[in-house]
């Protein structure tokens, strides 16, 4: 009789879980060796202290820091989404809604007053006249310089939006679409009346929009060039209480 | 179960307060006793239990409900411990039992039974001394209680493999013990 022929049998029977046909001839081959008996006592005892062995449990700190690791990766995921707060799998709905808002800048600009328009804190020009009486046309054209400029680095640093899910790309294109209407629609009213402060404070916080959806695209990519793996967790070592 | 699975990945995937510690208060414990005999070290299995979880938030959408949560999660478990190991030890010797291979027969040997009382320390320290592979499949089998199916979808093996696995390593236990192999052919 081989022994090798019934390995995984005696496996089973320990386990209970051999079926009919193979017990019936693992117990016969059992029944005329010895060694396979010692052997299957020996599997069954072992499965048995197996069982029984202590079973290690966390830290009690070891969720409070797992806590704060899944919150600084959440954050760090958001970052690309305008701080939307989503998680890394919820992007397309944040792509959409970022173009309702972008898409919507326009109407929104041509009915609030100077004052009362959004600020948005960008890192990009600043320059820009404010006053009932109308800006200075001059000021106004060197501070549109300024943004066009900005604007100018900022889409040759998108070229690579390719990176971005195709429809991501869509509804960020759109948004930047929406903006150029806007800043369209402001450069004729203007060209009617260069002094129209109003005018002026539309155009510039168009070019604002368009900066600051840029410089979101901007971050986006590198989020998206450094991919999952490169959403690296912090080093533990570094967060341990 | 498996639907309680679907609706608790669900709810972390979309960032619903309180159900990602759900999840960590269900399987944490779990993972960390798998951890800690894989690596050895109650530190580096901490360590490790971070990386997991955090593993599993970043993947949790992929979670499709073809196994349970837990079996998913031992699976992220033991990917990370073997690349840990693997990183750690380079390829050392005991590394060439790897996951996948069936191996030689085990030498046959008359063999002195295992001692009356098996001492739950020298058991530890027997399953330390288990190629890596070995190890995964008889603490997920014999430890943790999974059967054959789900040690198969945890180590991405086949359910012969498992069965291949944990009754080599039950004999190379045996061996460590203080008895012998046996069972190799004659």
């Amino acid at each position: 009789m081989d022994c090798h022929e019934h390995a995984l049998t005696l496996g089973d029977l320990v386990d209970g879980t051999a079926d009919p046909g193979a017990a019936r001839a693992a117990a016969a081959h059992l029944a005329a060796c010895a060694p396979c008996r010692a052997l299957v006592d020996d599997l069954a005892r072992l499965r048995l202290a197996a069982r029984t062995l202590e079973t290690p449990v966390p830290p009690p700190h070891a969720w409070p820091r797992l806590a704060a690791a899944l919150e600084a990766e959440r954050q760090r995921t958001s970052r690309g989404w305008l701080g939307l707060g989503l998680t890394p799998w919820g992007w397309m709905p944040a792509a959409a809604a970022l173009a309702l808002i972008v898409g919507g800048l326009s109407w929104v600009g041509e009915r609030l007053t100077p004052d009362t328009l959004p600020a948005r804190t960008i890192a990009g020009p600043t320059a820009a006249p404010r006053g009932g009486d109308g800006g200075d046309p001059e000021a106004l054209r060197l501070a549109e310089t300024e943004f066009t400029q900005a604007i100018a680095g900022l889409e040759a640093a998108t070229q690579s939006a390719s990176t971005i899910d195709p429809l991501a790309a869509d509804d960020l294109r759109a948004g930047v679409a929406a903006i150029d209407a806007a800043i369209g629609e402001s450069r004729a009213a203007l060209a009617q009346e260069p002094a129209n402060a109003l005018a002026q404070e539309a155009l510039l916080d168009a070019l604002r929009s368009k900066v600051a959806l840029l410089q979101d695209t901007v971050a986006l990519i590198d989020d998206q060039r450094d991919g999952p793996a490169g959403l690296g967790a912090p080093d533990p070592r570094e967060l341990r209480q | 179960m498996r639907g309680a699975d679907i609706e608790l990945a669900r709810r972390c995937r979309e960032g619903e307060a309180g159900a990602f510690e759900e999840l960590y208060r269900a399987q944490g414990g779990r993972l960390f006793a798998l951890l800690v005999r894989m690596m050895g070290s109650p530190q580096e299995a901490e360590d490790l239990l971070q990386e997991v979880f955090l593993h599993a938030y970043r993947k949790i959408g992929s979670f499709r409900g073809d196994s349970s949560l837990g079996t998913w999660l031992y699976r992220l478990a033991v990917n990370q411990c073997l690349d840990h190991l693997r990183g750690r030890q380079a390829r050392m010797a005991r590394t060439t039992d790897s996951i996948d291979e069936d191996g030689a027969a085990e030498p046959v040997a008359a063999a002195p039974a295992l001692p009356e009382a098996i001492s739950r320390i020298d058991l530890e320290r027997a399953i330390a001394q288990l190629p890596e592979g070995y190890r995964a499949a008889f603490l997920l089998h014999d430890v943790e209680g999974l059967d054959h199916h789900e040690v198969a979808g945890a180590l991405g093996i086949s359910t012969g493999t498992s069965k291949s696995q944990v009754h080599k390593a039950r004999l190379r236990l045996r061996a460590l013990l203080g008895g012998s192999t046996h069972g190799g052919g004659r």
